[in-house]
């Protein structure tokens, strides 16, 4: 019907097809634009690593992760103007508790070594207080550390209690001669060490060879009590009710307990913007970078913030306008891996099950808009009968404006559905709440 | 060679490494000239082929159905080469070369006017059927559009090409 111009376009083809092309270049380009994606990956794997106390004791636990920390330079120079902490300043950059505790002395040296072969692990100093230990360290060597990670790390001393750590992971493949990390050791309850000597164990694994530090260390200077605010009082937001029971200030963190009330239609998740203010307005919000919460089974929870311990305000409120909520049974998430349904999706659909099978199920977030969902939503999964999974390692990334959670799933044998609490949801309930505690 | 074809895409859907790196060896030429019908420039088709294998592989997992992994490579470099045409849309043809062509580089050239006044998915469209000798079932699902649709609009843009040639005095060189 068109014959004169479908041969025109023919003659096009025959020559754009005897057009030699540049072949060894294209190989190039491709290996170029592969190695683009490879090295967005990395950056948004560089997360920080949780590892459970005890599950018993930890029965929820949640975290934020950051992926790229974007320091202020007023802060940089402040804090790296203190002797020995240049090599810090990302890891306390998210926090103004760990910052006012250095600015204030509170942050004590160290410098305990063991050297193992060609490698050095140095406790460049510590922050102790009755909630936790985080531990800045150095491992140094002649040789490259390209590739190093850290496989565990275990923390001992007369009488500690359960507790979470934290540390960091490194996944760059950049030729480094010096690591430095924060390792935090959060715990389950306040604890006053008698003698102030721990036990540091950490292993490392390098070119498939692993390498164990151990190092003894005394923390000189004796901690500081913590002050708790009994509040007991109860709130609601858009008909939720929940009691803010108390309020524990420590140097490294603040802990609020909360109880929810049973007879709720909807079950809380998450406080996002939970937060102490003074009178002047300053605000400390929730923990940027390590654990946000405990919690149990009871519908008690404790969410920590930043500390304001060094800060002396005359007056301290405790805030919240927003919450994360779920109706109570599509809080435990079922998925069938095999068929790629959420059987109990939330209506919204705000988030989706877009691929799955027996080893991995991803989630997107189709509009998450910028940094306001945060989370590394899934915990603990079980099978149909009950069965155990390994603790779900997640992948999260975003491209453009969708937000992704791969999640992988091992063992591969079990009976579908599978369950997860979803410990946090795009969906929020929205009032005003204010609590003086001073 | 089809059943390899089949296995690398198959794989490859997976985010496997290997497997896309394969996939992209397979098609890197249908790719190039898809590039070089667009942009009529190497350099510029290299770069593009970067760019698309960076948005392949990132989205690669998205991919349902391996047998459609062609047809959504070529797809993406479609849209990559028209948004480029479109941030240098003030280029104009430079006349002067016309005067050394042979009549044969004229009709050609005058085919390539004639395919940049059709609209993006037009022009897709052409390319898919004449260029890639897509079936119509690819184009569909490529384009997302039933199969009826695709004939019918493939009817309109033959249409739409024989009146600019018309328009033109009836210059046809077949």
């Amino acid at each position: 019907m068109y014959e004169p111009e479908e041969q025109r376009l023919k003659q096009l083809k025959e020559r754009l097809d005897q057009r030699t092309l540049p072949l060894s270049e294209a190989d190039e380009a491709i290996r170029q634009g592969m190695e683009k994606v490879r090295q967005e990956r990395r950056h948004a794997l560089k997360k920080r690593k949780q590892l459970f106390g005890s599950l018993a004791v930890v029965a929820l636990l949640l975290l934020t992760f950051i992926t790229s920390i974007r320091v202020s330079p007023v802060f940089a120079n402040a804090v790296a103007s203190i002797p020995g902490m240049e090599k810090f300043v990302e890891l306390i950059a998210l926090d103004k508790g760990l910052d006012a505790a250095i600015q204030n002395d509170y942050y004590q040296e160290i410098t305990a070594t063991q050297t193992v072969e060609d490698k050095t692990l140095t406790v460049d100093g510590v922050i102790l207080d009755e909630t936790g230990i985080n531990i800045f360290y150095t491992i140094a060597s002649e040789n490259s550390l390209k590739g190093l990670q850290v496989d565990y790390v275990n923390l001992k001393a007369e009488g500690i209690p359960e507790g979470s750590f934290s540390y960091g992971n490194v996944m760059d493949e950049e030729e480094i001669h010096t690591y430095t990390d924060r390792i935090d050791y959060q715990f389950a309850e306040l604890y006053t060490p008698q003698n102030q000597s721990f036990d540091l164990k950490v292993a490392i694994k390098l070119n498939g060879e692993e390498t164990v530090f151990a190092v003894p260390f005394t923390v000189p200077e004796k901690v500081k009590p913590s002050e708790v605010y009994v509040i007991d009082q109860e709130v609601d937001i858009e008909g939720q009710k929940f009691t803010i029971e108390k309020v524990t200030v420590s140097p490294l963190r603040v802990g609020v307990k909360v109880s929810l009330d049973p007879t709720n239609s909807l079950k809380i998740l998450q406080f996002e913007d939970m937060r102490l203010e003074d009178e002047k307005g300053e605000v400390w919000g929730s923990i940027q970078n390590g654990t946000t919460a405990y919690g149990g089974e009871d519908g008690e929870s404790t969410y920590f913030l930043q500390s304001n311990y060094f800060s002396q305000p005359e007056k301290l409120y405790l805030r919240i306008n927003k919450v994360q909520a779920l109706k109570a049974d599509q809080v435990i998430a079922e998925i069938n891996t095999e068929t790629g349904e959420w059987l109990n999706q939330p209506e919204d659909k705000k988030i989706q099950l877009v691929k799955s099978d027996k080893f991995h199920a991803e989630f997107i977030m189709p509009k998450a808009d910028g940094q306001s969902f945060q989370h590394d939503f899934a915990s603990a999964i079980e099978d149909a009968e009950g069965k155990e999974m390994h603790s779900p390692s997640v992948g999260m990334y975003t491209d453009e404006f969708v937000k992704h959670w791969d999640i992988s799933v091992s063992p591969t044998e079990y009976t579908n559905p599978l369950k997860f609490e979803l410990y946090a949801y795009p969906n929020y309930l929205e009032g005003d709440i204010t609590i003086e505690l001073k | 060679m089809e059943f390899r074809q089949q296995e690398i895409h198959a794989k490859a859907i997976t985010g496997d490494e290997e497997a896309f790196l394969a996939l992209m060896q397979l098609h890197k030429e249908s790719l190039l000239r898809t590039a070089l019908a667009f942009l009529r420039n190497e350099d510029d088709a290299i770069e593009a082929l970067q760019e698309v294998t960076y948005r392949a592989y990132k989205n690669i997992k998205r991919v349902k159905e391996p047998s459609y992994l062609k047809t959504w490579l070529i797809r993406i470099m479609m849209n990559y080469c028209q948004d480029q045409l479109k941030l240098r849309k003030r280029f104009a043809t430079n006349d002067s070369e016309v005067e050394s062509m042979s009549t044969e580089d004229i009709s050609h050239l005058e085919m390539n006017e004639a395919l940049a006044t059709l609209s993006d998915g037009e022009q897709r469209l052409i390319y898919l059927k004449y260029f890639q000798e897509s079936r119509i079932k690819d184009i569909a699902q490529s384009e997302n559009i039933p199969e009826g649709t695709v004939k019918s609009r493939l009817h309109k843009t033959m249409r739409t090409l024989r009146s600019y040639f018309e328009d033109k005095g009836g210059s046809d060189y077949v």
